[in-house]
């Protein structure tokens, strides 16, 4: 495991290297939008689901927001949708497991290190936070989302091994819908339930811390094995034309 | 070092042929001396722009009968080739570019007595030639 | 000696577009050209060899290795280049030389060097931001020193200058050298026909035409320059325009010529790309014109 690593992360260097011009506008961006909870979180006491929304979607979407240009998902021939740095690792002598290795490695690197630093900045500047949570509990609510950033997150990733998709109009419809249904869901979801999405976050990690961050765990695991070898399957199947 | 070496698609010998042959007159006529490296099996295929199927062949067929010598990782030569056989090469080719023209002199309806009259007064003017020096 | 390729009744359908059934043996030491025309399949052939598109049927071996199989250290011994090239324009060719060099146990670096030097290539450019012939000229570089034993190359030199393109027969010739490896190189270019393949392999519409020794493919064919009225469809006839007739079957066309009594003043060969328009064109009635060209790449 610790050889695949060395090999994934010798052959990410070119990407991180594109990377770190825009590690300083994720930084920002992850700024702002901590800045934009710790004013928003009142609101949310009034079933204000739009916090909701954004913290969703910046777990699911935020990585692949900031990801530069040329690193971007495309479909270079045929139906099979995939990173052209995939295409390009394979015609080199890469195994595949390195290669989707390398992928998980470098979504992580422009996620979980950004979201580790708006919980921090959540936690030292929103004094609205520290008198309802205690350190504990605390930690259990960023262990809830970054391990959702794992299992949820890395939904986004196949599409970068070669998935097979017509892009039809009936299938950009669909993930409209999808995408639709997402939000709808987050925004009803106050008044079925009391409290919006992260509201019942914060509850659960204040009853429960413990158990809550292990379940959580336990799903990240769950969920980066899953997802491995989704893409492990896709890599080896799909025509790279 | 690009040999003088040409060969013809059109011709009913077959190309590796020419090349022996033409290799043969070269070494015999003391054109190539013994020791001088020849270009590989690859660089005389894309210079004669043939295969190295044929090239091959020919340097093979030329190593057999002793024109040439390949050493190991050092490349292929000129071999030491003996008087005689020299002489018998000049011998052929001589023979055989003679051969050449009476076949050619008869497919353009000439009789024998006809390219015998033509030869002879060709060799009538070399020797008035030589007379004149 | 086994071979350093194997292909066996590979088929593939890409939409409307079936390739094969292809066989195909390429031995050590040898340079192999694939000819096609415009949406032949070439590329798709050449991408199945290296396990970017998948077979429906069939086998490909690279020194006993398959590529379509979960071990996958054959790799090492492939050198490819694309046609088009995909991932690397926001790389500088430095970059995509620390990326690439270090996955060849062969890499030369010297040899690196000396190509970029030839071709006068900018390094610390991106990938993106030079022209298609330095491009193609970059990738050479990053390919060719992998000294892996078998070298595909993907119309390599179809934006390159003519001087270029005489360098590279150059370097490949020199390449070629150690007399164990091997090239497959699809090219419309006919210098990179004539002067280095010992082998052709024609395909037309995914169609396999034949796998021909290129000294052999040219003796099977011949011109009559015939001197009498003749009758059509002669044994071996292939076309006949104003007395001039080609055949593809001088042996049997001579013997019925001599037998008929009928004369002709000249007989040449073809040169080797009138053989591959015969080839590629004689064969256009059977594939029909119901291909476009979207498997070209």
């Amino acid at each position: 495991m610790q050889k695949d690593i060395k090999r994934a992360l010798q052959i990410m260097k070119p990407e991180l290297k594109i990377l770190r011009i825009s590690y300083f506008w994720i930084f920002l961006f992850y700024t702002l939008y901590t800045i934009l909870f710790i004013f928003g979180i009142d609101a949310q006491k009034n079933r204000f689901a739009g916090l909701d929304i954004f913290f969703v979607m910046l777990f699911i979407f935020g990585p692949l927001w900031f990801r530069p240009k040329e690193l971007q998902i495309q479909k270079p021939n045929g139906d099979v949708w995939a990173s052209p740095l995939t295409i390009m690792n394979l015609q080199l002598p890469i195994k595949r497991n390195i290669i989707v290795l390398k992928s998980i490695i470098f979504y992580f690197l422009g996620s979980f290190p950004f979201q580790l630093y708006m919980f921090v900045i959540l936690y030292s500047f929103s004094p609205e936070i520290r008198t309802e949570l205690d350190l504990i509990s605390y930690l259990s609510f960023a262990i809830i989302w970054l391990s959702f950033g794992i299992y949820f997150g890395f939904s986004s990733l196949p599409i970068e091994v070669g998935y097979k998709m017509k892009s039809s109009v009936l299938n950009t419809i669909l993930s409209l819908l999808l995408l639709g249904a997402i939000v709808v869901i987050i925004i009803v979801f106050p008044f079925y339930f009391t409290y919006g999405i992260v509201e019942w976050t914060i509850i659960f990690a204040i009853k429960w811390p413990i158990i809550s961050a292990v379940i959580s765990i336990f799903a990240a695991i769950i969920g980066y094995y899953y997802w491995k070898n989704k893409m492990l399957k896709l890599i080896k199947q799909a025509d790279f034309q | 070092m690009e040999l003088p070496i040409r060969i013809s698609k059109d011709s009913r010998e077959p190309i590796y042929h020419q090349i022996v042959n033409q290799f043969k007159a070269l070494i015999a006529g003391g054109h190539l001396a013994a020791g001088t490296p020849l270009p590989s099996i690859r660089v005389l295929s894309k210079d004669l722009e043939i295969s190295i199927i044929t090239t091959r062949r020919a340097y093979q067929d030329l190593e057999v009968q002793g024109f040439i010598k390949t050493l190991q990782g050092k490349g292929t030569f000129v071999a030491d080739v003996s008087e005689d056989l020299k002489q018998d090469v000049k011998v052929t080719s001589v023979h055989n570019i003679l051969e050449n023209a009476v076949q050619t002199s008869l497919s353009f309806d000439y009789s024998v007595q006809q390219v015998k009259e033509i030869f002879l007064e060709i060799l009538e003017s070399y020797e008035s030639k030589k007379g004149d020096n | 000696m086994n071979p350093i390729l194997y292909i066996r009744d590979l088929e593939k359908t890409i939409d409307d577009f079936h390739l094969g059934p292809l066989d195909l043996s390429i031995e050590q030491g040898t340079i192999t050209a694939l000819v096609g025309n415009n949406g032949s399949g070439k590329s798709t052939l050449l991408k199945l060899i290296m396990n970017l598109v998948k077979p429906d049927k069939g086998n490909i071996k690279v020194h006993n290795t398959l590529v379509h199989g979960d071990n996958e250290s054959w790799k090492e011994l492939v050198a490819y280049q694309p046609q088009k090239i995909i991932g690397w324009d926001p790389f500088t060719g430095y970059t995509l030389k620390n990326l690439i060099a270090p996955l060849y146990p062969n890499w030369d670096d010297k040899q690196f060097q000396k190509i970029v030097e030839i071709f006068d290539i900018p390094l610390h450019k991106k990938f993106g931001k030079l022209s298609q012939g330095v491009q193609q000229k970059l990738n050479l570089a990053l390919t060719i020193p992998r000294n892996a034993s078998l070298l595909i190359l993907d119309e390599p030199t179809s934006y390159m200058d003519i001087p270029s393109k005489k360098l590279l027969i150059d370097l490949l010739v020199d390449w070629m050298e150690p007399g164990n490896r091997s090239i497959i190189i699809s090219s419309h270019q006919i210098d990179d026909i004539r002067k280095l393949s010992d082998y052709l392999y024609v395909l037309h519409n995914g169609k396999k035409i034949g796998h021909f020794e290129k000294e052999e493919l040219v003796e099977n064919y011949a011109r009559y320059w015939l001197s009498s009225k003749a009758p059509n469809n002669i044994p071996g006839e292939v076309s006949r325009e104003d007395g001039v007739l080609i055949s593809s079957n001088p042996e049997e066309t001579e013997a019925y010529l001599v037998e008929h009594n009928i004369r002709w003043t000249n007989r040449s060969s073809l040169e080797i790309e009138d053989v591959i328009t015969l080839l590629l064109s004689k064969n256009n009635t059977i594939g029909g014109s119901q291909h476009g060209s979207h498997v070209n790449s």
